[in-house]
């Protein structure tokens, strides 16, 4: 643990993870196993538990311990599902990389039969959508609904996910959306795509075209939480028009450094690959954001109430 | 601050730019449902090939007449868009000739493929389509008439401080120019050529994409630096280009919108 430290309070259901980290190198080595993971999500009755990756299709060395660091804390916490908020093949996507970029790293979480749900990002060939362990349905854009206790169990309310090709974001995509998400009766509204609507990224930032357009239909219809990647960071960006975002782009590529702190930003980090855990429990969403390492860089709860979701009528 | 600098007003005038858009693409999306419904009319018309031949050409005769008439009146926005008509009317033709009879020479691809599917469908469908069209060339798709008018509109929307965020995401997976720059890779630009699966593929930036003419989902615009590409998505197939359909992308900078 040279060069590092950390301290996590624990507070009212959620952990608040204060982590400082040594000065890291271009090319650093295989990190050493953590002391082991904090995690303190709650793991309530029912409640709905998945996680979030992005930017992961490298087949390098970071995306493998990665993995392995998810497959370890399933164990812990047993998520149902991943969403992939895109770049899931980088490079040349012949049927050997899909196996040497998805299908490997992920195999001990698809062998439990974790269904993996993909958004594209513009290093996704668009015929990525027909692939099978993608769940795309051979569509760019999609809805899939996720109640607390199982993605099949259709009870009233529940998690409504919105996937979207923020790469062409054509006018009947657009519509789609629009119409997709007003006729939702769903609780909770998350919408997952590539392309951050805000981020504190140095290569890329926010995308303000693609927030001028998608913020209006968001804001309109009640979305509580959009994911996002692109910047090789990870980032929770204060509350926005009522809407929490994160950017969650550091699952197999990373950009040490990239992170330059705005009045955006409620917590960053750039040091390490992360992945992130959350569980919606009625009104809240617990998150965990974790490094390669296992360790917690940031967590906390989304209280629907507190976003701008309105309640469905 | 400066009101060139205030974040509050860069985002009034993008929300009014992408409105502005949308209203056009609305339009678009008005008149290719209308075109769509007559296409769909006259092929359940049983007629011969000779009728439909003299059909096309009166309708080709109809244009001409049209194109005259604009251009006696120096009606400038009429003129452009009979220019896009015809790229639209180039790419829909592209649809219905080459890409549907290919995709059906090859089979459909399920919705649920593995990889190696994938793989062998579209390296199929390139294949078939480039049988297809072997003496295809730069410009048919995006016909002569219509390239500068391409460019206006293109420029228009990366024009000014409004265009700053469109210049800015155009180089988002744009492989030469792309702002991350382990991800830069040359891609050399020919018809009937593969796309590299290797290289990223541009963000279309909405305002852009929303006042370009309306193509059909098996083809896509993108950007290779400065330079518009169609591609057959499904194919992974550039089908035309057009150099330097976007003004240079560099200066990009202005304002201090988060």
């Amino acid at each position: 643990m040279s060069g590092r430290w950390s301290l996590r309070i624990a507070l009212a259901g959620a952990t608040i993870a204060i982590l400082a980290t040594g000065l890291a190198k271009a090319q650093a080595p295989a990190p050493a196993p953590a002391a082991g993971p904090a995690l303190t999500l709650p793991l309530k009755d029912g409640s709905l538990r998945f996680m979030v990756m992005g930017d992961t299709g490298t087949g390098d060395n970071g995306q493998y311990e990665t993995a392995r660091e998810m497959a370890a804390l399933r164990q812990q916490f047993p998520f149902e599902f991943v969403v992939m908020v895109g770049d899931n093949i980088y490079g040349s996507d012949s049927a050997a990389d899909y196996q040497k970029k998805f299908e490997t790293p992920y195999k001990p979480l698809l062998d439990a039969g974790v269904k993996f749900y993909a958004s594209l990002g513009n290093h996704d060939n668009p015929n990525q959508a027909s692939y099978a362990l993608f769940n795309m349905g051979g569509q760019r854009y999609y809805t899939f609904r996720a109640s607390p206790g199982g993605v099949s169990k259709l009870t009233h309310g529940g998690v409504r996910f919105f996937a979207i090709d923020s790469n062409y974001l054509k006018k009947d995509q657009l519509d789609w959306l629009d119409k997709e998400l007003g006729s939702s009766g769903s609780d909770w509204k998350i919408c997952f795509f590539h392309h951050p609507l805000y981020s504190s990224g140095k290569t890329h930032g926010s995308a303000l075209e693609t927030r001028a357009t998608l913020e209006p239909i968001f804001m309109k219809n009640g979305v509580s939480v959009v994911l996002t990647g692109h910047d090789h960071i990870y980032e929770r960006i204060k509350l926005e028009q009522g809407i929490q975002h994160f950017v969650i782009g550091s699952g197999g590529s990373l950009r040490r450094g990239d992170l330059a702190r705005t009045d955006l930003t409620e917590k960053g980090y750039d040091q390490d690959y992360v992945f992130m855990l959350a569980e919606i429990a009625g009104d809240e969403m617990y998150f965990s954001a974790v490094n390669r390492r296992g360790q917690v860089i940031d967590s906390g709860v989304v209280r629907r109430s507190q976003t701008g979701a309105s309640p469905t009528p | 601050m400066r009101a060139d600098d205030d974040p509050a007003e860069i985002q009034r005038e993008l929300a009014e730019k992408i409105a502005k858009a949308l209203k056009k693409a609305a339009e678009a999306q008005r008149k290719a449902a209308e075109k769509a419904a007559k296409r769909e009319k006259e092929a359940r018309e049983d007629i011969t090939e000779a009728q439909q031949e003299a059909r096309e050409k009166a309708a080709k005769q109809q244009r001409e007449a049209a194109h005259r008439a604009a251009e006696a009146a120096h009606d400038v926005d009429k003129l452009d868009a009979q220019a896009l008509d015809l790229m639209e009317d180039a790419v829909e033709d592209y649809v219905k000739k080459v890409h549907k009879p290919a995709e059906k020479q090859v089979g459909t691809l399920p919705d649920k493929a593995t990889a190696e599917q994938m793989d062998a469908h579209r390296r199929a469908l390139a294949q078939a389509i480039r049988a297809m069209r072997p003496q295809a060339k730069q410009g048919d798709l995006i016909p002569p008439g219509a390239q500068p008018v391409v460019k206006r509109v293109i420029a228009a929307e990366l024009a000014g401080r409004a265009g700053a965020p469109a210049r800015k995401e155009i180089l988002s997976g744009n492989p030469p120019v792309d702002p991350d720059r382990d991800d830069r890779m040359s891609v050399r630009l020919a018809v009937n050529a593969d796309y590299p699966t290797a290289a990223a593929l541009s963000t279309v930036p909405p305002s852009v994409l929303l006042t370009l003419p309306l193509l059909r989902k098996e083809v896509e615009y993108h950007f290779v630096n400065r330079d518009l590409v169609l591609l057959d998505v499904q194919a992974n197939l550039i089908l035309d280009f057009l150099r330097n359909a976007a003004p240079p992308l560099t200066g990009t900078a202005t304002g201090k919108a988060r």
